[in-house]
């Protein structure tokens, strides 16, 4: 944690922010693309989502007041980017976000950047088909393998409620699977 | 199919996301954030009005527009002109002649202007016999 405060002195320093923030690109571009692409599933629109992640990450970083950790903070910025973007582009389209991602699942077996097989888009449609906060929790837990406890940072609920989150979507996916 | 039916996400082999990220895409991504990244230079303003200012300034003409008759509704009912003020200013006005305001007095005016000077002989005598300053006043 006193690593983490004299990191983030570094990168409000404005001699030191430069080199600071490409050790913190550095850190987390993976597991933040990761973490997008799960919400808005192509690499392009990954692509934009995480620049514009980054980019607020900086200009907000003199309002970090380290109440969370530096990476919960920046997982939360990511998620809200990743969400506004779906909406966003489901609006511009006229069509529910669920809709959208459904076609964009549909289309999956075309993308070059995915290499997945009948039961993966399965997987997908079922994800899409649960309420927003489950989808989340369950692709964190799932996909991501994040520890329930850096979840509960991240989306503010309590390590209780994650878990019953969890099992309620597990239950709903595998109906999904089993009736369609 | 079967495997479907029973399907249970504990059971199965984990399931990949299946998500591919395009090789070497992570070489340049810190430099392409970089440079966008906003600069501390001073903010400039611009000396045009924006949309909004115009949009205001509009406004507030309009509103001007309004206020201004009905301002004049409320504060001045009568059309007449204060006669004090009349005097004052045609007192004041020194390029109006008495030949000029002459002209503008028809027969009637003349008649309210006249005075009966009905003073007898003797009181002028009388008057003038007790003035010191006659002589002054022959001279003028």
């Amino acid at each position: 944690m006193q690593e983490e405060k004299e990191f983030i002195k570094e990168l409000l320093n404005p001699k030191t922010q430069n080199q600071a923030f490409q050790k913190l690109l550095k850190e987390y571009q993976k597991p933040l693309y990761n973490h997008i692409r799960t919400i808005v599933f192509n690499h392009d629109d990954t692509d934009d989502v995480l620049q514009n992640t980054f980019v607020k990450v900086f200009q907000y970083l003199n309002k970090f007041k380290g109440e969370s950790r530096l990476f919960s903070w920046m997982y939360r910025i990511a998620t809200n980017e990743a969400l506004t973007f779906l909406n966003q582009k489901a609006k511009i389209n006229g069509v529910t976000s669920e809709t959208l991602q459904n076609k964009t699942i549909d289309n999956l077996k075309a993308d070059v950047y995915f290499d997945g097989n009948e039961i993966q888009i399965k997987l997908q449609k079922a994800i899409v088909s649960l309420p927003e906060k489950q989808q989340l929790v369950f692709k964190m837990k799932y996909f991501e393998e994040l520890k329930y406890e850096e979840i509960s940072e991240i989306l503010g609920t309590s390590v209780g409620a994650l878990k019953a989150s969890y099992h309620h979507a597990v239950k709903k996916i595998e109906t999904f699977v089993k009736t369609n | 199919m079967d495997i479907m039916k029973t399907f249970k996400l504990a059971n199965e082999p984990k399931i990949k996301s299946g998500f591919i990220i395009p090789e070497s895409y992570f070489d340049h991504f810190s430099e392409t954030v970089m440079q966008q990244l906003p600069n501390e230079d001073p903010k400039v303003i611009s000396l045009f009005l924006s949309r909004k200012s115009w949009i205001y300034a509009a406004a507030a003409l309009i509103g001007l527009g309004l206020i201004i008759p009905i301002y004049n509704g409320f504060g001045n009912h009568s059309s007449e002109i204060d006669e004090v003020i009349l005097e004052n200013y045609i007192a004041n006005k020194s390029d109006i002649s008495d030949t000029d305001l002459a002209s503008l007095l028809d027969e009637e005016d003349i008649q309210k202007m006249s005075i009966d000077l009905s003073i007898e002989d003797k009181s002028i005598e009388n008057e003038l016999s007790i003035n010191s300053n006659l002589e002054q006043y022959i001279i003028n």
